[in-house]
């Protein structure tokens, strides 16, 4: 029965009991209420009405009494109101006594004499009450005693009688009630005890059976809690379970879900472990593979860490060896001979085993080609032997796991234990094994990658090779084509001449002997024109400076102090003016290479000695210290021409005195070494004449100036340093074609040192050196375009070189003009809108022999070319109107007839920006404004060669 | 086992009679000459060595051979035929650029540069390069060593003049390869050829050098050694770039051929290079 069920019974027991018992109660109360109410009523009623009507008929004999003793007194009548209210007194109390009658028949019977005898009695008043009325005392009397008093103690009897048994009715109602209470209060007590026990023995069932299933409930918690718990052990639930059966039931269907939860889980934590074991493995195995790079070493790898792993005792990796003529008929090839199965790695293995096996041969084999897990279990004795030092034993599990990867087989790895493999085990070796097949797989394909980068860097090496012997054979044709060319060309032109020339050669001949006696002539009429001038010159000049030297003396005395002085002055004036004449005749024979060079034995002692002697006075003169020095170390002889030496020292000597106001003159001969040569043996040993001064020396601007004073004689500079300037340059020119050179040094204040260096040649050499000399530059000079050339190369040979300034402005200018040979007959476009360049320009390439075409702008430009497309360059502008350059440029490069059209961009813009616009728009090279003509000829050069 | 793909080649009985020929000729070469071919890659040389047979109309490589040992004046034509000197001004432009941008900074901050160019054949590249030095201001400080194992390159380097024909193709190379002033301003024009100016190559030093045979000289700041590695084979690109390594400075530059890559040398690993299309190396470690 269930717990509320007992509850309902129990606790509704005791309530029904305490109903009862409270039911009981309350009737027996109320039943012995109304008994007391009946006695009260009726019997007390009737008792205290008849004692009250006894007591009153009583008081009426007593005032009847009175009455009578008293006789006649005042009090008579008193007492008859008295008595009167007496009797209607006790007749109501007589009456209501007979209201109150019931019908027991002994009441009735008592009533009905005590109501004669009052009948009887209140007559008998009345009777009195008349007789004392008439004052008939003694008849008052009378009747009182004859009957009068028998009427009184009969009523004073039946109303006795009367109240006696109303007296004793009430004590029998009386004696009943207390019987019925005695009754119900046994009848209560007895209830209460039934129910007290009632309830005791409920509340025992309700306690009993609540802490009987708790009970239990806490015997299988504490079950579980020890761990005694057995979900086998539950008993059959009862057929009608109350609630703890219900707890008991669902807490053992809690404990089965949880013991199967706990199995589950159990279950799980064994997966995962394995699981992790699995996925650690492979990650180690994962990272040991990825750093090989073998495939060897990886099945080695694999081997060392696989077969301890999985609790084999001895295991070996096997690797299809690759097809070496895979992809060309590699299926035949297989049907023919089985691939082979090469043990790669190994762990454990005897060495005389076998180093491999061919497909389809043995477990491996056959593990192989059906790509599939082979078990052998219980091997038989003496399959395998694994031994060391200390023992041998036999392995009883055998796994062979073929390595796939992506449907490919890679291989077989095979492994044996001592003990049979766990399921995890061989589950953990299947997946090595993919990782395995993965790495290897990868590292072959990496390999073959490698290689064919390998392959592809060789082959674009080899192509680079190739193509560069292309190129530097086609250069070596373009080369040998271009000298075949050329030696062609040359060779027929030679042959042309030859011819020619054989026909024209006696024509020559005699134009040449015409030439060289016109030649000869023309030089005679020069050189005559040249002394006749001087004569002329010096005729007059001649007769100017004797007659102002002849007015200066005054011999006459009539000429005054200022006109001599006058006199003096054209003189003075007059010898430099000759001076000067003489120079020029110099320079011209210098320019014209007429000036001649008479080598001959110069006694250098007789040099100093006639130096010394000239310059004497004019020392004394200027009161300077004037030294001439011969060193002991030079050699007696020099061998040059004595004349010029002469004259070069004589220059730099008056220049010294010039500049010297006091001080020293000093010349030096000493034996020199010629600078820049000074290592080589063959140079010749030279002698130095120095010619040092304390005067106001020169700055070093002016020492270039002196020095080119002979190039810009003509100029300006010339003029402003009047004759020294020449007479420095002729010095130096003189020096030159002597071989030799002048040096100087100087300092402004201190003085100035001249050096001039001749080359002392031996003799026997000197005249044949010389003679060359000579020719030298008279080859040159009739070139007439190569006349400084003569001058600045010829002493080249033997002497010091000239300075490089000079000569490489000289060879480059000489170039810049050769190199124009190239332009003859070309046909250039120019295009610019500035008149001022197209005239300059278009004069000069005219001058070139090119035909210049001249547009204005842009569109004029293109128009030109569509007109004759047969242009070889095109000079652009870039700033134009109409159409700029870079527009026409364009344009230009839009037709595939011009896309090789050289187009020279003419940028008055020096920026970068520019200059890659220019490009950008089509230009082939460009050139910044103002044109420098060297730059255009050497642009001209590189665009129009072909 | 090995996972190499190899595929020999098939050689004919003649063929293989012309490779022993050709060996012999190399070692005979080196022993009388002491010029090392024997390890340049085998295709090229073959082929150069007929290119100079069938010049000299000979029929056998040992009829060159003969020739060859007994006169020095046919081994220097050999060696012209054998050292393949093919250079332009400014070749590859944009290795040039590349270089303004990324080296010049590096050679900028040095107080004096080295630069090597290893077999500089008849010298357009040292030309170039002092050009580009020149406009960035550095040639001054800059000390550029060339070298070629041909004695006649070298002559001809020396002068530095440039065939008129090749100007134009220079001219655009120059200018793309970023030149910031004007081409025509670095030389003059002779007859058939520009000069360029002396100045240029006043720091130059040219000088015979045999990068087989020789060791390293110096160290430098760059090193270009472009189109020289492809004329031999694996193992002489390895002792190369082994003597290039030891004479490049840490952070240094080595400027390869287009073709050439530092990848499977044994150098591979010290280099980073500076852009995926130029092969310009810098020395990492």
């Amino acid at each position: 029965m269930k717990i509320r069920t007992r509850l309902f019974i129990g606790f509704g027991v005791l309530i029904i009991l305490l109903f009862a018992i409270a039911g009981v109660g309350i009737n027996r109360f109320s039943e012995l209420r109304s008994d007391v109410d009946e006695v009260y009523r009726d019997r007390y009623e009737r008792v205290s009405n008849a004692t009250s009507a006894r007591l009153s008929m009583n008081e009426m004999a007593k005032h009847i009494a009175n009455i009578l003793n008293q006789g006649g007194s005042i009090r008579v009548e008193e007492e008859l109101a008295h008595l009167s209210e007496r009797k209607a007194n006790t007749e109501r109390t007589l009456s209501r006594l007979s209201d109150l009658s019931n019908d027991s028949p002994r009441e009735q019977s008592l009533s009905l004499a005590a109501s004669r005898d009052w009948t009887n009695f209140s007559n008998y008043v009345v009777e009195l009450h008349e007789l004392i009325d008439q004052n008939d005392l003694k008849g008052a009397v009378q009747l009182r005693a004859e009957v009068g008093l028998g009427y009184q103690n009969a009523l004073q009897e039946s109303l006795l009688q009367l109240s006696n048994y109303h007296e004793q009715q009430m004590d029998a109602a009386l004696d009943q009630i207390n019987e019925a209470n005695q009754r119900m209060l046994f009848l209560t007590g007895s209830m209460t005890g039934v129910a007290l026990f009632l309830g005791v023995a409920v509340v025992l069932w309700l306690i009993r059976s609540i802490s009987g299933g708790l009970g239990e409930m806490s015997a299988l918690v504490a079950s579980i809690s020890n761990g005694r718990y057995r979900a086998d052990d539950i008993p059959p639930p009862p057929a009608r379970p109350d609630e703890f059966d219900e707890i008991a039931i669902a807490f053992h269907e809690m404990m089965r879900d949880l013991s199967i939860r706990r199995e589950k889980e159990r279950e799980l934590t064994l997966r995962l472990e394995e699981e992790g074991w699995h996925s650690a493995s492979l990650a180690h195995m994962l990272e040991l593979l990825q750093a090989s790079s073998e495939s060897n070493e990886a099945a080695q790898l694999f081997a060392s860490e696989v077969v301890p792993l999985i609790g084999a005792a001895y295991g070996a990796v096997y690797l299809l060896r690759p097809d070496a003529d895979a992809g060309q008929g590699g299926q035949a090839a297989d049907a023919r001979t089985p691939r082979f199965l090469e043990r790669s790695g190994a762990y454990a293995f005897e060495a005389t085993e076998e180093r491999g096996f061919r497909l389809g041969e043995g477990w491996v084999g056959q593990c192989a080609l059906d790509r599939k897990e082979m078990r052998v279990t219980g091997l038989p004795p003496g399959y395998v032997t694994l031994g060391s030092g200390t023992g041998q034993t036999e392995p009883v599990d055998l796994l062979l796991v073929p390595i796939l990867h992506e449907g490919e087989l890679i291989g077989v790895f095979e492994a044996a234990a001592l003990r049979p493999y766990a399921e995890r085990e061989t589950r953990l070796a299947e997946k090595l094994v993919e990782v395995l097949g993965a790495s290897v797989s990868r590292i072959r394909s990496r390999k073959r990658i490698e290689e064919l980068l390998h392959v592809s860097q060789t082959l674009a090496e080899e192509l680079q090779t190739q193509s560069e012997e292309l190129q530097h054979q086609s250069e070596e044709l373009l080369t040998q084509q271009e000298e075949l060319r050329i030696s062609n060309g040359r060779l027929e032109q030679q042959l042309r001449i030859i011819e020619e020339k054989k026909g024209e050669l006696e024509e020559n001949q005699r134009v040449l002997e015409q030439q060289k006696r016109e030649l000869a002539l023309s030089s005679q009429y020069k050189t005559e024109f040249l002394a006749n001038m001087s004569h002329e010159l010096r005729t007059p000049l001649n007769s100017m400076l004797i007659l102002s030297q002849l007015l200066s003396e005054n011999k006459e005395g009539n000429l005054s102090a200022r006109q001599r002085e006058y006199a003096e002055t054209i003189h003075t004036s007059g010898g430099d003016l000759l001076r000067l004449i003489d120079d020029i005749l110099d320079l011209s024979k210098v320019e014209s290479g007429k000036m001649e060079v008479h080598p001959d034995a110069v006694s250098l002692a007789d040099l100093t000695d006639h130096l010394r002697q000239l310059f004497a006075p004019l020392a004394a003169k200027n009161g300077v210290d004037y030294r001439v020095d011969l060193a002991p170390s030079v050699p007696p002889m020099l061998y040059t021409d004595a004349q010029r030496l002469q004259q070069i020292l004589k220059n730099l000597l008056g220049n010294a005195f010039k500049f010297t106001p006091q001080g020293s003159v000093t010349l030096l001969v000493s034996a020199a070494i010629p600078p820049g040569e000074s290592s080589e043996a063959t140079a010749a040993p030279s002698i130095a004449f120095e010619v040092k001064d304390t005067g106001i020396g020169i700055s070093a601007e002016k020492q270039g100036l002196i020095f080119e004073a002979f190039r810009q004689a003509d100029g300006t500079t010339g003029r402003r340093y009047g004759g020294t300037g020449l007479g420095l340059s002729i010095s130096l020119e003189m020096a030159r074609l002597l071989g030799g050179s002048i040096r100087l040094h100087s300092e402004p204040g201190k003085g100035s040192a001249f050096t001039l260096t001749i080359p002392q040649y031996r003799e026997e050499l000197a005249p044949a050196d010389l003679a060359f000399l000579e020719q030298a530059h008279r080859e040159a000079a009739p070139a007439g375009e190569l006349e400084t050339r003569s001058v600045s190369n010829a002493p080249a040979h033997p002497g010091p070189p000239a300075p490089s300034i000079q000569e490489h402005e000289t060879v480059e200018g000489e170039e810049a003009r050769l190199e124009t040979s190239r332009f003859a007959g070309k046909s250039i476009l120019l295009v610019d809108d500035d008149i001022r360049n197209v005239f300059a320009l278009s004069s000069f390439l005219e001058s070139c022999g090119m035909t210049v075409t001249f547009a204005e702008n842009g569109l004029e430009a293109l128009e030109q070319l569509r007109a004759n497309p047969a242009f070889d360059l095109v000079l652009m502008d870039i700033m134009m109107p109409e159409m700029d350059g870079y527009e026409a440029m364009r344009r230009i490069r839009e037709q595939p007839a011009f896309a090789e059209l050289p187009i020279i961009a003419l940028t008055a813009k020096a920026m970068r920006e520019d200059r890659a616009r220019c490009m950008e728009n089509g230009a082939s090279d460009y050139m910044a404004k103002p044109i420098d003509t060297a730059q255009l000829v050497k642009l001209l050069n590189v665009w129009l060669y072909k | 086992m090995t996972d190499r793909l190899y595929t020999p080649r098939l050689v004919t009985p003649q063929e293989e009679v012309e490779d022993i020929e050709i060996d012999l000729l190399l070692e005979g070469i080196f022993r009388v000459y002491g010029y090392d071919f024997r390890d340049y890659a085998a295709s090229s040389l073959r082929r150069r060595i007929w290119h100079r047979i069938h010049a000299l109309r000979l029929p056998s490589v040992s009829s060159l051979q003969d020739k060859v040992l007994h006169d020095p004046m046919e081994m220097k034509a050999l060696i012209g035929s054998l050292s393949v000197s093919v250079t332009e001004m400014f070749r590859d432009p944009e290795l040039f650029q590349l270089f303004r941008k990324e080296v010049v900074p590096y050679l900028a901050a040095l107080p004096q540069i080295r630069i090597w160019h290893a077999g500089c054949s008849t010298g357009e590249e040292v030309l170039s390069l002092a050009i580009l030095l020149h406009e960035e201001g550095l040639l001054d400080r800059a000390r550029l060593y060339a070298t070629d194992m041909n004695e006649d390159s070298l002559e001809q380097a020396r002068k530095g003049l440039i065939p008129l024909r090749k100007m134009r193709d220079y001219t655009r190379n120059y200018l793309t390869a970023g030149g910031s002033g004007e081409f025509s301003e670095y030389y003059t024009v002779k007859s058939d050829y520009a000069v360029f100016q002396p100045e240029l190559l006043q720091n130059a030093v040219f000088a015979q050098h045999n990068l087989v045979t020789d060791q390293s000289f110096n160290e430098f700041h760059v090193i270009f050694c472009r189109n020289v590695l492809i004329y031999f084979n694996k193992e002489l690109q390895d002792q190369v770039h082994r003597l290039i390594y030891e004479s490049l400075s840490l952070k240094g530059y080595l400027a390869l051929g287009n073709r050439e890559s530092i990848n499977f040398t044994h150098h591979s690993d010290s280099y980073q290079p500076l852009n995926a299309s130029e092969r310009l190396y810098r020395k990492i470690r």
